[in-house]
């Protein structure tokens, strides 16, 4: 049990002990204080960590005080958390209400610790009742204080305030609405003065008319002891008006309720109102001017929009349609709601948009901003038609987004144009060329047919040509798929890629066009005898013609069902102004409508193909003639080899002839005088005779032969330094027969003369012609002189005679061989003589006069050291 | 008695065969006169009688056809037989006025028989 101990030791001890049940202690005042003050704002409002702290500056105050109550250090302590205290908005009672809370707590807190020593709690009640006493004592002082220079202070801006507002302040007496006083500006408000001013009543003040409407206000002042009033008028002293608002309020100074009437001249306020009223109207005109700028830039910028052709579409970054163009929407029927919103998967077929690179491309415009251009995309819809679109993606910026602008375009019929064009450009080169016309026409008809859309597209083409003879149309050739099966499997099965005429070349190489299944129905097709042909018509009116079942198209009933579809196209062949065939074409599998893109590229091609028939008939006619002439000129070369044959055999036989005339006679000779000798073998003289004179003239068969030898084959000679003298030595010695000395003589005049280069052989046998021939041309004797001579580098050797001469004009025929008259027959001697001379390079002169003799005159180059071959001789 | 020797001019310019044809001729027993050319057989045949010329066309000074005509000229009705190495000038048109035309062979045979029939003919036609 506690001792019980005189005041000052106990306070120290309850301090001790409330110092150790502190934070029990704090625990239950805060909680006491949640609990009673639950409603009140300011216990309400505040942190729990600040009643803490709070509570235990409270509570260490209460400690110091307990521990030393002349320690005058916690009043200031207490000063400074009560100026807090009020400062945070806490009044007066609720510090109180804390500090009593407090000490409800202790005590009771103390109560349980005292339980069984009501003495020593008593004790510690009062001495925690003492110290909180004191403490609230100077809580109290203190808002005495503050609250007492709070009025003054509030007095001081009162009067500060009446003396200087600028507001006019009217105080009055709300019971008789009496003005008891104003300030400056009341005065300069009202025009009046302070003491005009203190015997009117503040209804007075107001306008004349609203005298009715200020009396009641004043009522409701005072009843409701508040009253604020706006826009209402003032009238001055000198009648004038000025708005003002009124804001009024009763206060009681002491026991006496008073009026404070705040009186604001809102003159310039309103003005200011006026100024900024006007500005609003010109801001919205403006903004009206700027309104109908933007929506007329708008509306130009959707005008522009949809004037472009082709169908556009803006996205957002997330390729979502912002909107659409017209184009698109019409293309698509689709309207700008449906659309606006989706997304490009949404509108695109995958293939375009990934295969392609669609995607791509416009991922890389958000990107990067650069515009992207994708050109000739090929692409084909499911109803195998192939289109070729053009894509332009280009970026919009705006500064807080990027968007798409994608456009596109369909070039299909363009780019099926140009590539007909081009076709039929390579088509007129080739027939420039000669081409085989089957060739070419086929190349045609697959230019037609290959598609979808390498070429024309047409599915199915027919080449019809006339007849020349009977003049009907006959089915020639056909191109194209023979079903649709079959039609599919190509198609799909056909690289997109453009086909060259080449390639259709190629082609026909491999393929039999006369089998195509195609061509069989072309030869099986036929026109109709009666009613309108199409096909007449076109050849007649020289244009292309569509024949089509149904109403409203040119009626060729005959021919609707010659082909077994919808409809198909017929186009003529003209070829130099002659009809020579039609071209029949139709979409049987694809049945797509033919139209006058079709039919105008069907005619160019047709005018082509008509060209290529011209052409290849002329070529047809040229190599017709080729034939003829190449056959005439075989006939010409076998007739002439015939004839050659001939000549040759004639010059054969003339040879031969010429021969057997040369022989003939030695021949006679010999067998004529060996019949003699066989007649009587016993005749020895006649033997001899006959001997002799046969063994004469087998020589000269000898000679003869050696000419002929000669001259047919002439041996090359082989040359060798010889002295010509020598060889004419040779030769007399064999002419001794023909000159017997007495009847034909021969002389030699030899003179010294350089070597020349000859073959001895046949230079001897070209003496021995020469010596035989002058003892022919003398029959009847004379004389031959051979003379030799060197004249400058040529050594001559001439051969004299005195014969009956050689005529002028036959002297140029003796040399040729075998040539005869009727008084001369020379046969080959003189010939090979002249080949003789010409091989060694010399050469062989005749002078003659008939009747006196004629003189043979040979010439060689004489023979210089190291000549490996004779030099030639000048003329 | 009228078995009298017929007179052979033989005109051959080739001094071997003209020497053979005498040999040939006078074995067969006709009297033979040789001349080496035309122009002398032209005086032969003006001077002598003559029953048969066997005439060589190429020969150097006269040819056999000019002689031919010659001979003619003096004596329309002589015979003459042409021989010779040539076969060209058959168709030389004068030499249509000989008796026979006999291209030169080492067997006289068709000589020999030319002759005689010639003879014969022409005895015949003064008969």
């Amino acid at each position: 049990m506690p001792e019980v101990e005189p005041r000052n030791n106990s306070g120290q001890r309850v301090a001790a002990l409330v110092a150790e049940m502190s934070e029990a202690i704090i625990e239950r005042w805060s909680q006491r204080m949640r609990t009673l003050f639950a409603d009140d704002p300011v216990v309400r409002g505040i942190a729990p960590e600040d009643f803490a702290v709070g509570m235990r500056e409270m509570l260490s105050l209460i400690l110091d005080h307990m521990r030393d109550p002349n320690d005058r250090r916690c009043f200031v302590h207490v000063a400074e958390l009560t100026e807090r205290a009020y400062r945070a908005g806490m009044g007066g009672g609720q510090v109180n209400r804390w500090w009593i809370a407090l000490e409800r707590v202790l005590d009771e807190m103390l109560g349980d610790r005292f339980a069984q020593d009501p003495h020593a709690w008593l004790q510690a009640h009062h001495c925690i009742e003492d110290a909180i006493d004191a403490l609230r004592l100077k809580v109290n002082e203190v808002y005495h204080e503050i609250s007492q220079e709070e009025l003054l202070e509030s007095e001081t801006r009162h009067r500060a305030l009446l003396r200087n507002a600028s507001d006019a302040i009217f105080t009055l007496d709300p019971m008789t609405g009496k003005l008891v006083a104003a300030n400056l500006r009341a005065l300069q408000l009202t025009g009046y003065s302070h003491e005009e001013l203190a015997s009117m009543r503040f209804p007075q003040l107001r306008l004349a008319q609203d005298r009715e409407a200020a009396e009641a206000d004043l009522g409701r002042l005072v009843s409701e002891r508040v009253l604020t009033l706006q826009d209402v008028e003032l009238q001055r002293k000198d009648g004038s008006r000025v708005p003002v608002d009124i804001s009024a309020n009763l206060i009681e100074v002491g026991d006496t309720l008073v009026c404070q009437a705040i009186v604001r001249d809102i003159s310039e306020r309103k003005e200011l109102e006026r100024q900024r009223r006007e500005y609003e109207a010109e801001l919205e005109r403006r903004v009206e001017e700027r309104t109908a700028e933007l929506r007329w830039m708008t509306s130009f910028s959707e005008s522009v929009i949809q004037s472009v052709p082709s169908p556009l579409l803006v996205l957002d970054s997330d390729l979502n349609v912002l909107r659409a163009d017209q184009t698109f929407l019409e293309q698509q029927r689709t309207s700008q709601e449906e659309v606006q919103g989706k997304n490009i998967h949404d509108l695109f077929p995958r293939d375009l948009l990934e295969e392609i690179g669609l995607l791509d491309a416009m991922r890389a415009v958000l990107e990067t901003g650069q515009p992207v251009v994708l050109d000739s995309i090929r692409h084909t819809s499911p109803d195998h038609e192939e289109k070729i679109l053009n894509f332009r993606i280009r970026s919009v910026d705006s500064e807080t987004s990027r968007d798409l602008v994608l456009l596109w375009d369909d070039v299909t019929a363009a780019a099926k144009r140009t590539y007909g064009l081009s076709l039929l450009y390579q088509i007129g080169q080739a027939v420039q060329g000669t081409l085989e016309l089957d060739r070419l026409l086929y190349a045609i008809l697959t230019c037609v047919t290959a598609g979808p859309t390498a070429g024309l597209g047409l599915n199915r083409a027919f080449l019809l040509l006339r007849d020349p003879e009977t003049g009907t149309m006959k089915g020639r050739l056909g191109v194209g798929p023979e079903s649709a099966e079959d039609a599919h499997r190509i198609w799909s099965g056909m690289a997109t890629a453009d086909y060259s005429l080449e390639a259709f070349l190629a082609a026909y190489e491999r393929i039999d066009p006369e089998a195509m299944p195609l061509t069989k129905v072309a030869q099986e097709l036929e026109l109709p005898h009666e009613g309108r042909c199409a096909s007449r018509d076109a050849l007649d009116q020289k244009r292309a013609i569509l024949v089509r079942k149904g109403a409203g198209a040119a009626s060729y009933p005959a021919c609707h069902d010659m082909l077994g579809s919808e409809e198909f196209v017929v186009v003529p062949l003209i070829s130099r102004d002659q009809a020579v065939g039609v071209i029949l074409a139709d979409n049987l599998y694809s049945r797509h409508r033919i139209n006058e893109e079709d039919t105008w590229l069907l005619q160019m091609f047709a005018a082509q193909a008509g060209q290529a028939i011209a052409a290849a008939q002329t070529y047809q006619a040229l190599q017709d003639n080729l034939e003829a002439l190449e056959k005439a000129y075989e006939d010409l070369e076998s007739t002439q080899e015939q004839l050659v044959r001939k000549e040759r055999l004639a010059a054969l036989g003339e040879v031969a002839a010429k021969v057997a005339h040369e022989i003939r006679n030695p021949l006679t000779t010999i067998g004529g005088f060996a019949r003699v000798m066989a007649r009587d073998p016993r005749d020895e003289p006649r033997i001899r005779q006959s001997a002799s004179i046969i063994v004469e003239e087998v020589d000269r068969l000898e000679h003869i032969l050696g000419n002929l030898l000669s001259f047919t084959k002439p041996s090359t000679p082989v040359f060798q330094p010889a002295d010509v003298n020598a060889v004419v030595r040779e030769t007399c010695t064999l002419l001794a027969e023909d000159f017997d000395g007495e009847f034909r003589r021969l002389e030699l005049d030899l003179a010294k003369v350089p070597p020349v280069l000859a073959d001895h052989r046949q230079l001897k046998q070209a003496f021995l012609n020469l010596g035989k021939n002058a003892a022919q041309a003398m029959p009847d004797g004379g004389t031959l002189t051979i003379r030799s001579r060197s004249h400058d580098d040529e050594v001559w050797v001439q051969f004299i005679d005195t014969g009956k001469g050689i005529p002028k004009e036959v002297q140029g025929g003796v040399f040729e061989p075998f040539f005869t008259t009727r008084t001369l027959g020379s046969g080959i001697g003189l010939a090979v003589t002249r080949q003789i001379l010409d091989d060694h390079s010399g050469r062989l002169e005749l002078e003659s006069t008939v009747g006196q003799g004629s003189t043979f005159t040979t010439v060689l180059a004489a023979h210089h050291a190291g000549d490996q071959a004779p030099r030639k001789v000048g003329n | 008695m009228s078995a009298e020797k017929k007179t052979i001019l033989i005109v051959e310019d080739e001094r071997n065969l003209r020497a053979y044809y005498e040999q040939e001729l006078t074995a067969a027993g006709y009297y033979v006169i040789g001349v080496g050319g035309g122009m002398e057989a032209v005086e032969v045949v003006a001077r002598e009688r003559v029953d048969l010329v066997i005439l060589d066309i190429g020969m150097p000074d006269m040819d056999g056809l000019e002689a031919m005509r010659k001979m003619l000229d003096k004596n329309r009705k002589l015979p003459i037989i042409l021989n010779t190495a040539y076969e060209a000038f058959k168709d030389d048109f004068m030499s249509w006025a000989a008796e026979a035309y006999i291209l030169k062979s080492a067997d006289p045979t068709e000589l020999l028989q030319a002759i005689a029939s010639t003879l014969e003919r022409a005895a015949g036609r003064e008969a």
